[in-house]
């Protein structure tokens, strides 16, 4: 972030690799009214995330739910995608550079090509490539092409030029003269969001026997195995004999966590979930008598709630999970099975016999990493991955360039967009003052459809394989197209991203329609995109109504398709019968404040505050405490072993010196009011709490968690019971290092138990820190980790080896039988059970360090979630908007959240969610105005009695009775929950949407037949 | 009565139930296809007429789910909600339909597991009691 550049003239970010992390930065910059440049190598966007089918923890395909935001407000047209460009120069700086770009080219000209795929099928020298997808031949795998529609591309080191696809190429669509160009970018910042690779197992085939061993597939191949769209076009079958494999076994860590040659030393991070996601979904779709066995050092889930997820693999979905090191896997030439050996948890050797092996193999940084960074500018780290600090998690080297996604090291989606969006937030510091937007000036005028008929149209979204193997749509759609008023029934390609809006919005103009329904999707995820389309097609958005027979429907009733059809009729033309009474509602335009308020002054709030300040109006900083900085305060060392305080104290300083900031300290938020764009927030100040009200148009939340106060093992009792802030305490004073001749540390106390079932998630790292830094001061310090499963992310894996090395013991502990402590007067002693050596030991130590989660602040987050009319998820910390797609999003609009209010954070972490926040907020607060269209109660005056009744009952005190007798209600603050509606005598108010003659309508369909 | 499959309205709200119905498919959880939901901004939207009308339009049971007790997205929208079903319940069982053909129910919107496990239970209740006895009354009419 460069504020003080005095070129801040440019409103252009260039992002580099079209991957969903890039796609996420894009978007969040084009929807704040940014110009972005988007480059992608290859000849289509779409990264990893096209090459799986579904995605962890919901086991479902989120494409749809991410492609479709590409639509959102117009964002689009100021992202101008470039397919098959890479960046091939950077000169100038922050705020003003000037990129050349070169341009290869497709030989197909994408605005003719209608991707029907005869090229393709023509071209006998296969020198046509289709991207996304590892199987070539394959193009109904065109999942996410919405950017590059027309994916197609031909590689001419393969192409003779005989002619045959032109021949075929019925819109004349191929070019093969088409030479490449070179051109010249002014922007302001970089995001570099250029992904990662997947590791290679051919350097350890003589382990694993990939490349050897048809039917050891990587968990990429296997995910393409399994897809309706993979080369065995869904048929379960394994490749060298067609056999229906029933035991498969996963082998995690394959080239991750090894110091053998070929592999990484690193823990790739996500694979654990990987694997998992797949053995879940193969047991669920293909055998009930499958057995999935999943073999593997320490299970490492280790994103928010993730636990939970291995808890039910392991408990309800009867996964089997081998804790061992793999050894090798050979094939047994007599049974066609594959031996898999390994070294068990006792130590001993195992074997087992297996049809199918997937390698949980890890990610590695891009091939042309070294290249790129030499062009950009920037260094490397460990790795090959783009060099960044814990405290300024999405920076390079080189200011005005950032970095986000596998580019920075393996990454999960929510992660890899985190990250996408904080990068945003960053380039976006280095640009001009944003403009103003005013979204509803470009729409068309509404089509007054008073006094017409009817004319529906049913609009059935591409399903995906989840849904069509359960629903007939065949079956759907017939019984719909009978139904009175549907004019027009439709099958549309959502993951078509725009043009399958597009779709929509045409049919709307062909066919006259002026009532729409949508299946498919719930209207929760995608309500907000169609009200969106179709008012672009001249709709009011009120003439919208959707059947959920996506999350309602097919994927609970996957077992039974009979009733999964026939539910799917049933909901759709409820819908139909709902839509058929809409009522247009009018919209209300207010002005939107650009102001934000950010609650909690730890390393999350105040990275959100940094990040908003001076990119649109003034942030209003609250917290409760007298001090900023919040835990991180109480951390000497991050977890890669650097000074806390300076760089801590440096933020703090940023904050304080920023003039676009008031700081209110000592400061509670007492009540909250008003909707995005104009919310009124009440706050007890200083040591007289004064009460005073902020208005502001964004929120962020950022309350962060406290520390679990153990009631285990004596602490608090003994005072040679600590927790690992306590003894980093110690060892940060210099002294008290001496006298720690023996230290035992307990990890998972108070967490992935009972009580608490979420893992702290950055425990284990906590330990490996201060255990190495007991062994800096101490040499000769035995040290102890008892512990459940190490989980050591990335490069920390790194620092668990070092602590191996520097002689740190690690023994794993079952919780069936943890580790004891028993105190005699003075000596205390702590027992614990050996695995390899399979006996009890007893140590003991100057020190027992337990290793304690932050947890979710009970009372606080209660109240908070009272406060903003929020949910708690199942550990008690913020529920966000959806785990995968909207991490930092909350399902209030206008409110966001970061740092460990939404889950254990470590500082890189709170850092990092702190500017995704700030930069999901600027895509509101580029706003200049706010359409309000959500309904909002009316009120008949003629019917109104002025009974009171609605002015006692509205939950916020709005309706009141005015000059002309009858009761009134303020559209711009009610908050349509209907609650006067209900209780009005006369009925004389009515709630847009759910008018009492609609619900009758709906509750008549939803129960036809049922009489 | 063992292959009656009753037919369950749910009012669920928008914040709480009808987002934990959402999570409870994302989970791959089922409960009987003869729950059919029905989307409310909040339980305090649901007038006694609309359970009523469920019941009277061959509904075998009701379920009203809201937010948990405290967590009101409208802050006591649910607690309304718990009310009105108290009072339809009196009436049902004045008029014999029975007055746990109708329940109020509780969830919060990361609670996909407890609204499939409620939604069975619900169903299979009314299962044990048998159709709506307005259905039997229809079929005589007609």
């Amino acid at each position: 972030m460069n504020q003080e550049n005095s070129q801040r003239t440019s409103n252009s970010v260039l992002v580099l690799g079209g991957g969903i992390a890039g796609i996420k930065a894009s978007y969040d910059l084009a929807e704040a009214g940014r110009q972005v440049y988007l480059l992608e190598k290859k000849p289509a966007l779409g990264g990893f995330l096209p090459l799986l089918d579904r995605q962890f923890p919901t086991n479902d395909c989120n494409i749809c739910y991410l492609s479709p935001d590409a639509d959102k407000a117009g964002g689009a047209r100021t992202v101008q995608a470039m397919p098959l460009t890479k960046l091939v120069s950077l000169e100038g700086q922050a705020g003003a550079f000037n990129a050349k770009v070169l341009t290869s080219p497709r030989f197909i000209n994408v605005d003719r090509c209608n991707a029907c795929g005869a090229c393709l099928a023509a071209c006998p020298q296969g020198a046509i490539s289709f991207t996304p997808g590892l199987d070539t031949s394959s193009p109904t795998c065109l999942r996410y092409p919405q950017a590059t529609p027309q994916a197609f591309a031909i590689d001419m080191s393969k192409c003779d030029r005989c002619g045959e696809c032109i021949k075929v190429c019925a819109p004349e669509a191929i070019d093969l003269d088409q030479k490449e160009f070179e051109q010249s970018l002014e922007v302001g910042s970089v995001v570099l969001a250029s992904g990662g690779e997947l590791w290679d197992p051919a350097p350890m085939e003589e382990w694993y026997g990939h490349g050897r061993f048809p039917d050891v597939l990587t968990s990429l191949e296997f995910e393409q195995l399994m897809s309706a769209a993979g080369p065995t076009g869904g048929k379960f079958q394994r490749p060298s004999d067609g056999r229906h494999p029933k035991r498969i076994g996963w082998i995690q860590c394959a080239g991750s966590r090894t110091t053998k040659e070929g592999g990484n030393s690193y823990c790739s991070s996500i694979c654990c979930m990987i694997s998992m996601k797949e053995a879940i979904w193969a047991m669920e779709h293909f055998e009930a008598d499958l057995e999935a066995t999943v073999f593997f050092m320490d299970m490492r889930p280790m994103g928010k709630d993730y636990e939970l997820y291995y808890q039910r693999a392991k408990n309800e979905l009867g996964v089997n999970f081998v804790r061992c090191r793999p050894h090798t896997v050979d094939y047994k030439e007599e049974t066609g099975d594959l031996r898999m050996s390994y070294v068990d948890d006792h130590g001993s050797l195992g074997e087992v016999d297996l049809d199918l092996v997937v390698l949980g193999v890890g990610f590695c940084a891009a091939s042309d990493a070294q290249e790129q960074a030499a062009v950009l500018g920037i260094e490397l780290g460990s790795h090959r991955f783009v060099k960044a600090d814990e405290l300024a998690p999405v920076s390079t080297t080189r200011p005005g360039v950032y970095a986000c996604g596998m580019a920075l090291g393996p990454q999960d989606i929510p992660g890899s967009l985190t990250q996408a969006s904080a990068a945003g937030c960053m380039a976006s510091a280095d640009l001009a003052a944003p403009r103003a937007l005013r979204r509803e000036d470009d729409l068309p005028k509404e089509k007054d459809f008073s006094g017409q008929e009817p004319r529906i149209g049913v609009f059935f979204v591409d399903w995906g394989r989840v849904v069509q193997e359960v629903v007939d749509s065949k079956a759907v759609e017939e019984a719909m197209a009978k139904l009175d008023g549907v004019v027009h029934v439709e099958r549309l390609e959502l993951s078509y991203g725009q043009d399958g809006l597009a779709a929509l919005e045409k049919a709307i103009g062909e066919h006259r329609i002026n009532r729409v329904v949508v299946a498919g999707y719930s209207p929760r995820t995608h309500g907000r995109i169609f009200a969106e389309a179709i008012r672009k097609a001249g709709l009011n958005r009120a003439y919208l109504e959707m059947a959920n027979i996506r999350e309602q429907d097919a994927l609970v009733h996957h077992d039974d398709p009979k009733a999964a059809t026939d539910k799917a009729i049933t909901l759709v033309r409820t819908a139909v019968a709902g839509v058929r009474r809409a009522k247009p509602t009018p919209s209300l335009t207010l002005p939107f404040n650009p102001d934000a308020l950010v609650a909690g002054g730890g390393v999350a709030g105040l990275s959100a505050a940094l990040g908003l300040a001076g990119q649109g109006g003034k942030v209003y900083l609250v917290e409760r405490s007298r001090e900023l900085g919040g835990l991180a305060n109480q951390l000497a060392r991050t977890l890669d072993g650097r000074p806390v305080a300076p760089e801590l104290a440096e933020l703090v300083e940023k904050v304080k010196a920023n003039p676009n900031i008031e700081i209110l300290t000592d400061t509670l938020v007492v009540d909250h009011k008003g909707q995005v764009g104009s919310f009124i927030t009440g706050v007890q100040t200083g040591p007289g709490m004064f009460y005073r009200q902020i208005n502001h148009g964004v929120t962020i939340l950022a309350t962060g968690a406290r520390r679990y106060e153990p009631t285990e093992y004596l602490y608090g009792q003994d005072p040679k019971v600590m927790t690992q802030l306590e003894m980093e305490k110690l060892l940060a004073s210099g002294e008290g290092g001496d006298a720690l001749d023996t230290v035992v540390m307990i990890q998972c106390v108070g967490s992935r138990n009972d009580e608490n079932p979420t893992c702290g998630r950055i425990c284990c790292r906590s330990a490996v820190k201060n255990a190495l830094w007991i062994k800096e001061q101490k040499p000769e310090a035995q040290v102890f980790v008892l512990y459940r499963d190490m989980r050591m992310p990335f490069t920390s894996e790194d620092a668990y080896r070092q602590a191996r090395e520097e002689g740190v013991l690690f023994v794993r502990y079952s919780p069936d039988a943890p580790p004891r402590v028993n105190k005699d007067g003075d000596t205390m002693e702590v027992i614990f059970k050996d695995h390899i050596l399979d006996r009890e030991l007893s140590v003991e130590p100057s020190a027992l360090v337990l290793s304690v989660p932050q947890i979710a602040a009970d009372e606080d987050t209660e109240e908070l979630c009272e406060i903003f009319r929020l949910q708690q998820g199942p550990g008690g910390f913020l529920l966000e908007d959806h785990p995968k797609v909207k991490p930092v999003d909350t399902p209030a609009p206008g409110v966001f959240a970061a740092g460990s209010v939404l889950a254990p954070a470590s500082l890189a972490e709170a850092r990092t969610q702190g500017l995704a926040a700030a930069g999901r907020a600027l895509t509101m607060v580029s706003q200049m105005s706010l359409v309000l269209d959500t309904p909002v109660a009316k009120v008949n005056g003629d019917r109104c009695a002025a009974c009171l009744i609605c002015v006692r009952t509205c939950p916020y005190g709005i309706p009141y009775i005015n000059a002309d007798g009858y009761s009134e209600i303020d559209p711009a603050q009610c908050l349509g929950c209907g609650v006067c509606a209900a209780e009005c005598p006369a009925q004389a108010i009515q709630l847009p949407g759910y008018e009492d003659d609609r619900m009758l309508s709906r509750t008549e369909a939803l129960l036809e037949g049922v009489l | 009565m063992s292959d009656f499959e009753p037919v369950v309205v749910v009012f669920a709200c928008d914040y709480c139930a009808y987002t934990a119905a959402d999570v409870a498919g994302r989970m791959n959880l089922t409960y009987p296809s003869g729950v059919r939901i029905l989307r409310v901004p909040c339980t305090g939207k649901v007038e006694p007429l609309y359970i009523m009308q469920a019941l009277q339009k061959g509904a075998d049971g009701v379920m009203v789910a809201g937010c948990l007790v405290g967590d009101c997205h409208f802050k006591n929208g649910n607690l309304r909600a718990a009310a009105r079903v108290k009072r339809v319940q009196t009436l049902l069982d004045d008029i014999g339909i029975g007055a746990d053909r109708v329940a109020m129910v509780n969830v919060s919107a990361g609670q996909g597991a407890k609204f499939a496990e409620i939604a069975t239970e619900f169903s299979k209740k009314i299962g044990e009691m048998g159709p709506n006895p307005i259905k039997q009354g229809a079929k005589a009419a007609a």
